[in-house]
């Protein structure tokens, strides 16, 4: 434990004479909540703080960065401050983006907690009595959350108090409160709604896919909502203004803070300040009353539930249908071990849980940008002798290998890394053969998909001759992708621990993945109007990757970063 | 006859620990060897060299005349390997993990398909083939291991405490089919910590303690050298550094 936590613990057992009221057994609420905190600091942080390479050592002070990302995502809150002519405005945008955090925090870090099945085994058959229990967990939810909202929230406090005077300091920390208490009853609300949906067994795998769903939206929103308020109308407008704001519950909070801080009085204000103190204590009300119980009666049938309970899926013989995964591979790969990563990689990239939080939020970010792109594209200067559509199409070209190359840094990461026994066990020659059918994977998966649709845009809204240049655009993000894997993925797909990931060269690899897609889409628009060079590049191109592959194939056991285990 | 594996020389080192010592084993073909020795002794290691995990050792192993070093895929081909309490990649399903196998030794998927099938029909598991393993009960995993073992009809079968968490009913279905394995002529390495059944099932028993070899022979051969009646006796009396019975008194003497 660090001395936050060490803080913090002795902060919450402060009231021991409530607690004793309660029937809480001190000793065991110390031991619970020292055991969970210490864990907590091992785990890695919500926010950012799973750099690899940096960190060989065990994680050890996941408190402290967990701190320090809120802190960050606090401090890029502020530009709420700048929207908008009134102080209602800015506030209702800034506790907007608060209790979207908020959420995603509770939803992306609390579930580990709330749901941590070892309580079952560990703590339930101990002589701990409920009270006990419920409480520990309790002290420690507030005890997290306390350490997310703390910093996320000090940059946004010492700003409106800035901007308004110190008056509005307490009415700006009640409804920070109130609105976490809002967070945590609208995560208990779909908790429960999953619950009552699906059973307990597929609970997990729920709440892993909201959770990615979420990641995707963060990201959307962090590019969309920037430049929609920098644009000159949201500049002036003000909240007020937009018809139903009523039913908008930051609105509440933001204008009964600005009512308790001493500015302006009405009768609207008024009925926003009771709505924001009744209803997040009505909500947290209905938590403790309605959802706790069977919440945790439920959440006992998770670790029950194993596949014994459930109704075999009946085999079907005869005839194996061939999945479109499996034709692929026999298109792409040579049979075998090439085939055999292929396939592997293309299941495993679409279940892994831990591969997918890292690389679909980046396909939020090109469906963001492609949108953008697509819709401003009257704003680009146009590319010399082509159309105005070929530049946004080969923008969103060339961006989309930044997907290409998320995923393909992540390919060999994975939590069940020690699964990866069986690549050095099998006879296979050369682990190249897997490694190379696992990156074709990625680019089958991960863009030829998206180039299919841009080319077809391009053929549909502007006609032929907007194709070689599109194809060009194509063929160079694979050329981008086979050199990012020749010099980045150096190890078996799923076969390496994500915290011990030895990066080394993080520098030289951001710069690569940046200058890369930037080069070659540099050269390709200078180059664009050149109708018989892009044809002849077109060549040369579509050659390249057989070529990269053909060295990442002959890559042996030697050459592998990490040895067996 | 020549040996189906031979070992000369090994000599493992971890860092400056030296955890094997000059281990010299001939096996041949169609025996079951059960490779014994307390915790930390070797047995691990010896397993991971053999199958290919591990490469950095000295000495000599030659598998059907096969230099490890030389040739390892060969040498790989003909061992089929069943880990002790082996992570998996539970998010496949058995049918996908078993064809990822098949694949890599080069089986076509029809073959897989067929064997893959009659295989876990006798485990009992053939309801289970296309649910995701992380389901899966430890037993339930450990036939999926087994399975994926023998899948590509290995010569030699090394079997790291392969009845760890399996029922009753699977045990029996296990130890007769390395029994029937044995009389087909197949090499059987049997790791375990569980002596009533390497007593029973193998033809040799060899012991290895702090990384030497401290005993070779069968079962009848142990017991006449030692006097002894069981192999959990042997075991005891050639690798305990203390008498049982004090630490069992220490143990309970703790509450003191």
């Amino acid at each position: 434990m660090n001395f936050i936590d060490k803080f913090f613990l002795w902060l919450v057992l402060l009231p021991t004479a409530v607690y004793r009221k309660l029937n809480v057994d001190l000793n065991q609420l110390k031991a619970v909540l020292t055991a969970k905190l210490t864990m907590d600091n091992r785990r890695p942080a919500s926010f950012g703080g799973r750099s690899r390479g940096k960190e060989k050592k065990e994680i050890s002070k996941a408190t402290l960065s967990t701190m320090a990302g809120a802190l960050m995502m606090g401090l890029i809150m502020l530009y709420t401050f700048g929207v908008g002519v009134d102080m209602v405005t800015k506030l209702s945008l800034y506790l907007s983006m608060f209790i979207f955090m908020i959420c995603i925090t509770l939803i992306t870090d609390f579930t580990s907690v709330l749901i941590d099945v070892r309580d079952n085994l560990i703590i339930l058959p101990k002589p701990i009595s409920d009270v006990t229990f419920v409480t520990a967990r309790l002290l420690h939810i507030t005890i997290r959350t306390t350490i997310v909202v703390l910093p996320m929230t000090l940059p946004g406090c010492i700003t409106a108090a800035i901007i308004q005077g110190p008056a509005i300091i307490l009415p700006f920390i009640l409804m920070i409160l109130l609105m976490t208490l809002l967070g945590i009853f609208f995560i208990n609300a779909i908790y429960i709604l999953i619950l009552k949906i699906t059973t307990p067994v597929k609970f997990q795998s729920v709440i892993g896919s909201i959770q990615i769903g979420f990641v995707i939206l963060m990201m959307a929103a962090y590019q969309l909502l920037p430049r929609m308020m920098q644009s000159s109308t949201f500049a002036k407008a003000s909240i007020t203004d937009i018809p139903f704001m009523q039913f908008y519950p930051p609105f509440w909070f933001a204008d009964a803070c600005m009512l308790l801080s001493g500015n302006g009085f009405s009768a609207e204000s008024m009925m926003n300040l009771v709505l924001s103190i009744v209803v997040p204590v009505f909500s947290i009300w209905l938590v403790v009353r309605f959802f706790a119980p069977s919440f945790n009666r439920k959440l006992g049938m998770i670790t029950g539930g194993t596949a014994e309970q459930s109704t075999p899926v009946k085999h079907i013989s005869g005839s194996r249908k061939i999945s479109l995964l499996e034709r692929l591979a026999g298109w792409l790969t040579k049979p075998c071990a090439e085939y055999a990563g292929f396939i592997f990689a293309g299941r495993m990239m679409g279940r892994s849980r831990d591969f997918k939080m890292k690389v679909f939020p980046s396909i939020g970010y090109i469906i963001v940008f492609g949108f953008m792109m697509f819709f401003q594209h009257n704003s680009f200067s146009v590319l010399p002798g082509s159309s105005k559509l070929a530049t946004p199409l080969l923008m969103i070209i060339y961006i989309s290998s930044m997907l290409l190359s998320t995923a393909m840094l992540q390919l060999p990461y994975t939590d069940k890394f020690k699964a990866s026994w069986l690549f050095f066990v099998a006879p296979i020659e050369k682990p190249g053969l897997v490694i190379s059918g696992a990156v074709k994977c990625v680019m089958a998966l991960f863009f030829v998909p998206l180039a299919l649709v841009l080319v077809v845009l391009g053929l549909v809204l502007q006609g032929p001759s907007i194709l070689p240049n599109l194809v060009l655009g194509c063929l160079n993000v694979l050329v981008i992708g086979s050199i990012i894997a020749y010099i980045m993925v150096k190890q078996l797909p799923f076969s390496t621990a994500q915290e011990g990931a030895a990066g080394g060269s993080t520098f030289i690899r951001s710069m690569l993945l940046l200058i890369l897609p930037g080069a070659f889409g540099l050269v390709h628009f200078f180059l664009s109007g050149f109708q018989w060079v892009i044809l002849l590049l077109l060549l040369i191109t579509a050659v390249i990757p057989w070529l990269v592959f053909d060295e990442i194939k002959k890559r042996d056991w030697g050459q592998l970063k990490n040895q067996g285990n | 006859m020549e040996p189906i594996i031979r070992i000369q020389n090994l000599n493992k080192y971890y860092g400056s620990k030296h955890v094997l010592k000059n281990i010299s084993i001939d096996i041949e073909p169609g025996q079951v060897i059960g490779y014994i020795g307390p915790n930390g002794a070797g047995k691990s290691t010896t397993v991971k060299i053999l199958v290919g995990l591990l490469s950095d050792f000295t000495g000599d192993i030659f598998v059907k005349g096969i230099d490890i070093r030389q040739n390892p895929l060969a040498v790989k081909s003909l061992i089929g390997f069943v880990p002790e309490m082996a992570e998996l990649y539970d998010v496949l399903t058995p049918n996908e993990f078993l064809s990822l196998m098949g694949s890599l030794y080069g089986l076509t998927q029809e073959v897989v398909d067929e064997r893959a099938g009659r295989m876990l029909d006798a485990f009992g598991m053939a309801g289970n083939m296309d649910q995701r393993m992380d389901t899966f009960s430890k037993g339930m995993k450990q036939k999926i291991l087994i399975t994926s073992g023998l899948l590509h009809n290995p010569e030699i079968i090394i079997l790291d405490e392969p009845l760890s968490g399996l029922d009753a009913n699977s045990v029996i279905i296990v130890k007769e089919l390395i029994d029937k394995m044995a009389k087909s002529g197949k090499t059987i390495f049997y790791c375990s910590h569980m002596m009533d059944v390497v007593e029973k099932v193998s033809d040799r028993i060899i012991l290895i303690n702090e990384g030497t070899v401290v005993a070779d022979g069968s079962f009848e051969e142990l017991r006449q050298r030692q006097d002894k009646d069981s192999l959990e006796a042997i075991f005891a009396g050639l690798t305990a550094t203390q008498s049982m019975h004090d630490a069992s008194d220490k143990l309970m003497n703790a509450f003191d």
